[in-house]
């Protein structure tokens, strides 16, 4: 039997496609007009709120000073590009000055000022979240902005985050409400809906429950509050969102997990027999990256052994934590100081083997010296 | 304004009964599922519908939403276990879909629905679409470095996996030995 690519593609025009049921294509359009109506409502009154409140500081410039008015694309714009590919996703970051929550976002190329200062923040495939110390939570796709849930108690002496976890991919993103505290829940929002798509009921979590890790549509939670901030799958239970239920967890069942999402890295002695994980470090060494403590990494969506160089100025032995997917190619890592205490983005591009600096650089004071600068990235970084 | 609606609506209905043949095929080649094709079309026309008034041509309007399906399709298959729900039952099967022409059996068509989501989708729309590696690389929404990397690794595996009987891009002539560089 000899056929090609080519012969395969003729023949599927002798498939008789489905009939489109025209009236399902226009309900489900109207609905997304009107949320992204609702969206700009809410986001023009921010912006209003924030106008007032910025004329009173005009004439300061620096960085504690009201920010400007954010430009609404969709209410300004009267020939506004396509929107982003749903796999591809924007940097997502922001900068706390003297260790104050801000109100600025970056998503992307746009900035969005949040009607509300927050101290935590994450990114979903179609734009930043963020969380208060009031515990109230924000989404911007960057122009809109829309209130999506809340945490039900303050966040201040939560230093280290993981409140609010997002998927390294897709536009889910997870949340314990413990609002009522008779019953606690596991909140799983779709910001692609700009709807609830599972309230999940955990009697025992009053407070003290945590989500760990979201991906593919299942939450790694624990009854720990200590896990906070960092990632302990002892004693895990998974939410899996397509059947309702928990289940055991564990770093094996996470490392399937993700490998089933296509997005990620392996770290070990091949693609095929290596752990998948969302998240690594590496270290530079005359100009290129090597894996944590000098493991091969591989990407895991080709199989390939990451070759990535770094620019020129930084310095052999800096350290670099991978923090965002922005696509299956290129991800996000954040570091590049000897000291680790100058924060820097970077980009990395698998397909071109670079990494380029893709935000200002921040000087970031150690634990102890009191009024610290901040940068957010996003609260997942999973140590396995 | 209720005239420039009704042009609209009118306009979008012609697109739709127009390309939505053309539109599956392009899904059906990056899904490899008559049922999610279906779904992915249905999904793109109506992200098309919301951009259609800055659309304006068809020619635009095609091309956005196979941008949109192609790149939708590629999300679906990375959140597949979202959307996919285990049962214990097999639904009623009903008529048979269209793919029933495929061969079920088809080595190719088996081995084109295994590759990773960018890679078959690199290689169906160069190879069973005949396009461009620019218009490829426009409509998934990266560069065309990453087109040919797709590409290259996606040939990889199907050769790998189909052998010599198939005939693919690149592969040397039947009866001679492939070189080894």
């Amino acid at each position: 039997m000899t056929t090609s690519l080519r012969d395969l593609g003729r023949r599927l025009d002798d498939v008789v496609p489905p009939e489109v049921d025209l009236a399902d294509v226009v309900r489900r359009g109207e609905l997304r007009l009107r949320r992204r109506r609702a969206g700009v409502v809410v986001g023009a009154a921010a912006a209003v709120v924030l106008a007032v409140t910025g004329a009173a500081v005009v004439t300061r410039h620096d960085d504690h000073a009201a920010p400007p008015v954010v430009e609404l694309p969709h209410r300004t714009d009267p020939n506004p590009a396509p929107a982003p590919a749903p796999a591809q996703r924007r940097l997502v970051y922001a900068d706390l000055y003297d260790g104050r929550p801000t109100t600025r976002v970056h998503v992307g190329s746009s900035t969005v000022n949040m009607p509300v200062p927050f101290q935590w923040l994450d990114a979903t495939d179609d734009g930043a979240v963020v969380t208060t110390q009031s515990g109230r939570i924000f989404f911007t796709d960057g122009g809109s902005i829309t209130e999506i849930g809340t945490l039900g108690f303050r966040t201040e002496t939560y230093r280290s985050g993981g409140l609010v976890r997002a998927g390294h991919t897709g536009s889910l993103v997870t949340w314990f409400d413990s609002s009522d505290p008779k019953t606690p829940a596991l909140v799983i929002y779709d910001t692609s809906e700009l709807r609830v798509v599972a309230r999940h009921p955990v009697p025992r979590c009053k407070y003290l429950c945590s989500t760990q890790v979201l991906v593919g549509g299942r939450v790694y939670w624990s009854d720990s509050w200590i896990a906070y901030g960092n990632t302990d799958l002892r004693g895990a239970s998974v939410f899996d969102l397509s059947t309702g239920t928990d289940s055991p967890g564990d770093a094996e069942t996470l490392a399937a997990d993700v490998r089933a999402t296509g997005r990620g890295v392996v770290v070990g002695r091949t693609a095929d027999s290596g752990t998948a994980m969302l998240s690594t470090t590496f270290t530079a060494d005359h100009g290129r990256l090597v894996g944590d403590q000098g493991r091969a990494t591989y990407d895991l969506a080709t199989g390939e052994a990451l070759e990535l160089r770094v620019p020129d100025d930084i310095v052999d032995g800096a350290g670099f934590d991978l923090v965002q997917w922005l696509d299956d190619n290129r991800f996000v890592l954040r570091g590049g100081a000897l000291d680790g205490y100058v924060d820097n983005l970077f980009v990395c591009d698998n397909d071109r083997g670079t990494c380029r600096q893709a935000a200002p650089s921040v000087r970031v004071l150690p634990d102890g010296y009191g009024g610290e600068p901040r940068r957010l990235v996003n609260d997942r970084i999973v140590n396995m | 304004m209720a005239a420039r609606r009704e042009q609209d609506a009118a306009a979008f209905s012609e697109f739709v009964a127009g390309r939505s043949g053309a539109l599956f095929r392009t899904a059906l080649l990056v899904v490899g599922d008559y049922q999610l094709a279906q779904d992915l079309v249905q999904e793109s026309l109506a992200r098309t519908y919301v951009a259609w008034p800055r659309l304006r041509e068809v020619a635009n309007a095609e091309a956005y939403t196979r941008r949109v399906i192609v790149t939708t399709a590629i999300s679906w298959r990375r959140r597949r276990s979202f959307h996919e729900r285990p049962t214990d039952l097999l639904p009623d099967p009903g008529v048979p879909d269209g793919t029933s022409l495929l061969d079920e059996h088809d080595a190719l068509w088996g081995a084109l629905r295994s590759l990773p989501p960018r890679q078959r989708a690199a290689v169906v729309l160069r190879f069973c679409e005949d396009l461009p590696e620019a218009r490829t690389a426009e409509l998934m929404g990266c560069s065309v470095g990453s087109i040919k990397r797709h590409t290259s690794l996606g040939l990889t595996k199907l050769r790998t996996r189909l052998g010599p009987a198939v005939d693919l891009p690149g592969s040397p002539p039947p009866d001679q030995p492939a070189v080894i560089a």
